[in-house]
């Protein structure tokens, strides 16, 4: 077993050279620069330059970047032998399939509210997207009017 | 790779040996005995373990992520807190982000050094991961959860928050502040009027004793008196006189609002304020003939010195801080009043529990960093840094995803 071990960190070490730390270094600053990234959509938000969903899409994208940074060089796939898709891809199917299935999920929770549930839910006190925009007379609007009486007894 | 081409040499070889010379089938240089058994993955044993058990993590994580998403956009549309609500501060989530990426260089670093045999160095850089993973659980513990605890902000099922301001929510804080003894000294309690009197004694029967008697500042029992009369037992009477549907449910805002200010009720809390007065005129008219009268002149006064108060109150970047913020942090005093928080049930359940269970393999990271550094993290190490080093990038890697998802969503 020992000798085993011992080939197969020769075997390692053949592919992962002493040159590395300088790519590490780069990896490193690359996601701090991305967590920037991620910070500056919520700016651009705020600045009403793009819109709430584009700023989650880009911060997703900046995340799925930092992720494969991550894998790739720091848990070192890109120099393991062709095992490592034997483990991943079946993990991040199952996993990925796992979130669509529940996707359908967040449309049926809002769409299909029993009486009770609505009786007990948050209520609304002005839609997502209003939040930014100038509004005069919220106090007053005619949104969730029909909540009203719930929460008036 | 190179192996197999190396066997393919072999077989090779093998067919030339049958071909010519037959007796040396047997021979150690050459034949099928040199014939290479691989294992089923080129890989050791413990690293295969690892990356087994980690392809079973990114399933539980994906779990996990997946619900939260479900009930995140699931929620009724608008009523998802801001991090601003629920005291989530997105630079601590940012620091902490950079300190967990710091720390998987480190562990890189110390495994780079392990394969030269470079031992003190390898030491070093382990510690420093240890330290970072220290500091991020520190952050943890001593900002981040103490932030929203101290609010009332817990997963709970009987907790403090609330998800409408309705009555429900007015009695809760009613009630909660005659427990604290508001109904005690109370200005408003003495039977002005003959006929009230019996009714009034009824309901109120002997104050409850006090607990909180002896750490409550005269200011702060002041300040939950005015509450007590000025805003929860108002909210009622204006509820139960229902002058208007609107009117009664902005009362209730209102409530929620002076306890604890959300950004996005800041707009109407200030319109109905300024237009309060049109609804206490229309309750005058109705109450003017009944003995109710007396009760609302009294309330209103109460309001009057509540709303002062208020106006007063410490100004922060978002508005006025909340009567719960400055009682405690103020007054020093102990309790908080039930909040109106919409969806924060929800999102207390979701938080706690993707960032605790974020929070528990970052112990459990530091638990095996405490074993690596009780070995003399040479190249016999190499092995065991290697799959803890996975094992810690993986914790990066959910909070990578967490990070966004929890703290600018």
């Amino acid at each position: 077993m020992d000798h085993e071990t011992h080939d197969t960190e020769h075997h390692e070490e053949h592919h992962g050279e002493h040159s590395h730390l300088r790519l590490f270094i780069g990896v490193a600053i690359a996601l701090a620069v991305l967590t920037g990234l991620s910070f500056s959509t919520e700016f651009l938000f705020e600045n009403n330059i793009i819109s709430k969903g584009m700023s989650w899409f880009l911060m997703m994208v900046v995340s799925c970047a930092k992720a494969l940074l991550v894998i790739v060089y720091f848990m070192h796939l890109k120099w393991e032998t062709n095992w490592k898709w034997v483990l991943t891809i079946p993990a991040s199917v199952m996993s990925l399939f796992l979130v669509l299935m529940l996707i359908p999920d967040v449309g049926n929770r809002t769409n299909h509210y029993t009486r009770e549930r609505l009786d007990h839910a948050a209520l609304p006190t002005k839609p997502e997207s209003d939040d930014h925009a100038t509004t005069h007379d919220e106090s007053h609007g005619t949104e969730s009017d029909d909540l009203e009486d719930d929460a008036n007894h | 790779m190179a192996e197999e081409k190396h066997e393919h040499e072999d077989h090779e070889a093998d067919a030339h040996d049958d071909h010519g010379h037959d007796d040396h089938g047997h021979d150690d240089h050459h034949g099928h005995i040199q014939l290479q058994y691989e294992d089923a993955l080129p890989i050791r044993n413990g690293k295969v373990c690892l990356w087994l058990f980690l392809s079973t993590e990114i399933m539980f994580f994906a779990g996990l992520i997946g619900t939260y998403i479900v009930l995140r956009f699931g929620a009724p549309v608008g009523t998802w807190p801001t991090p601003h609500d629920v005291h989530v501060n997105p630079n601590v989530g940012a620091l902490n982000t950079v300190i967990l990426i710091i720390s998987s260089f480190t562990v890189v670093l110390g495994l780079e050094f392990a394969k030269a045999d470079k031992r003190r160095e390898a030491k070093l850089a382990m510690l420093v991961t240890f330290i970072f993973g220290l500091l991020f659980i520190g952050i943890k513990l001593i900002n981040e959860y103490p932030a929203k605890f101290s609010h009332g902000i817990y997963p709970s099922s009987e907790g403090l928050i609330h998800e409408q301001s309705n009555v429900y929510y007015t009695a809760a804080v009613r009630d909660t502040l005659k427990g604290w003894g508001a109904e005690q000294a109370a200005p408003v309690a003495a039977a002005d009027s003959a006929t009230d009197e019996a009714a009034e004694g009824a309901e109120t029967a002997p104050p409850p004793p006090v607990e909180s008697d002896g750490i409550m500042s005269d200011e702060a029992r002041s300040l939950i008196e005015k509450i007590y009369y000025g805003g929860a037992k108002w909210t009622e009477y204006v509820a139960a006189e229902k002058p208007d549907g609107l009117d009664a449910r902005d009362t209730m805002m209102s409530l929620a609002q002076i306890i604890y200010p959300l950004d996005r009720n800041s707009h109407a809390f200030a319109h109905y304020i300024e237009h309060e007065r049109e609804v206490i005129e229309r309750l005058r008219e109705t109450a003017s003939e009944s003995p109710r009268a007396v009760e609302l002149q009294q309330l209103l006064e109460q309001r009057d010195a509540l709303l002062a108060v208020v106006a007063s109150l410490p100004k922060t970047e978002h508005g006025n801080k909340g009567v719960n913020d400055y009682l405690h942090e103020d007054l020093h005093f102990h309790h908080i009043m039930p909040i109106h928080i919409p969806s924060g049930n929800m999102w207390a359940g979701t938080y706690f529990l993707l960032t605790g269970f974020h929070a528990l393999h970052v112990l459990v990271g530091l638990i095996m960093f405490i074993c690596i550094l009780l070995t003399p993290c040479g190249k016999k190490e190499y092995g065991l840094i290697e799959n803890c080093g996975l094992y810690w990038h993986f914790v990066d890697l959910v909070w990578i995803f967490l990070f966004p998802l929890l703290y600018l969503f």
